[in-house]
């Protein structure tokens, strides 16, 4: 963040990055990792 | 690009963290989508690094990988040179598997600056085309001081390369093992190697995103094959065409003019005429940006430069796609 202060004002804020107001965040498809499968649980037998 | 290690011991490393992602770049790694050029990455790090501290020891340590390369940005404390990829999706799917392994984000991290690497070098009006085009296309519009730009290279001897956006490379190692779509005649000609024994021009993003990655491949793509009469040489120069009078039209065709790259000339050796350049492209996109936040989205009658760029740049990505999609179906794009 760049501050500007000048004797006798509020300090302004510039900052250093903003979003594109024109770009729509566009998700990208990419290889998703396989989920880790739950062990199977055994029902314990009952006597 | 200097990188002592190699490609399969880095996927090794990586692929207990991100197996499904390493196998698709393992996959991939050569493959060349439409005729876009290579990707090659540089990670420059701000911070002490400590998150790449169990990548590094697994690849040979910081002797072998890293203090082999002379070349980094003057604030960072390592920059990790990556192999080159085929294409910006298989770059971008490396950046996520090393995100994994170190358990840290690459993209839009203000601590990282990644530089994107494209092969052969361009003109100075062609730097300035693929710089002005990266940033007004860019997701994030940000504001620089010449020193954000400062590299290890900035003043030497050999290889000044000056605090600019767009870098020449160091006359370092360069793979050419990557198809290259040329004209001969009307047909398509791949050849199994890219025409140049060496050149690059790298683009420093700063905190870089997906976006940038496949922006910065579309417009280097177009501009080299302009510039090297490639396959897409009449493409990338209507894109040039385009995207000259789009500046004209916004009174910032003299930005063009500004040295952009450093070049042999002795003349482009003026980062300050750069900068000048640079902050005024960036002033109008910030101005522009105010406008469209108090507007609203801009309509089609009075489109601003952020606009127009995004739409210039979809429309050359589908075209270039769409033809070469043509050329696969087996008739002439």
């Amino acid at each position: 963040m760049i501050r500007i202060h000048q004797p006798g004002s509020e300090p302004i804020d510039i900052p250093e990055t903003i979003p594109n107001p024109v770009v729509v965040p566009k998700p990208t498809p990419t290889p998703t990792e396989p989920t880790r499968k739950e062990p199977v649980r055994i029902p314990e037998k009952v006597p | 690009m200097s990188y002592r290690y190699s490609f399969e011991d880095l996927l090794a490393l990586l692929h207990g963290h991100a197996p499904a992602k390493v196998d698709a770049v393992a996959l991939h790694r050569r493959r060349v989508e439409h005729g876009h050029l290579s990707v090659g990455l540089k990670i420059h790090c701000l911070g002490n690094g400590s998150q790449f501290s169990t990548l590094v020891e697994g690849l040979g340590g910081a002797q072998k990988i890293l203090d082999v390369n002379f070349y980094k940005h003057s604030r960072a404390s390592l920059c990790l040179v990556l192999p080159p990829v085929g294409s910006a999706r298989s770059a971008i799917l490396l950046l996520e598997c090393i995100e994994r392994f170190i358990g840290s984000a690459l993209f839009s991290n203000p601590e990282i600056q990644i530089q994107v690497c494209s092969p052969g070098r361009l003109g100075a009006r062609r730097s300035a085309l693929l710089a002005i085009g990266f940033y007004l296309g860019s997701d994030t519009l940000r504001r620089y001081t010449l020193g954000d730009l400062a590299t290890s290279f900035a003043e030497n001897q050999t290889y000044p390369r000056g605090r600019r956006l767009v870098l020449y490379d160091a006359e370092g190692d360069f793979d050419r093992n990557f198809d290259w779509w040329k004209e001969s005649g009307k047909h398509r000609l791949v050849e199994p190697q890219l025409p140049f024994e060496n050149g690059r021009s790298d683009l420093l993003t700063g905190s870089g995103s997906r976006l940038d990655i496949q922006n910065i491949n579309l417009l280097a793509t177009l501009l080299v094959h302009a510039q090297y009469q490639g396959y897409w040489n009449q493409l990338g120069m209507q894109f040039q065409e385009e995207m000259e009078a789009l500046l004209e039209r916004h009174v910032l065709n003299g930005l063009l003019d500004a040295p952009w790259v450093r070049t042999d000339d002795p003349e482009s050796d003026d980062d300050d005429g750069f900068f000048a350049a640079l902050q005024e492209l960036v002033a109008y996109a910030f101005e522009e940006s105010v406008r469209i936040k108090k507007k609203g989205r801009p309509v089609s009658s009075s489109r601003g430069i952020l606009q127009e760029v995004q739409s210039l740049l979809q429309k050359y990505r589908s075209e270039l796609v769409g033809q070469s999609r043509l050329l696969d179906q087996g008739g002439r794009a």
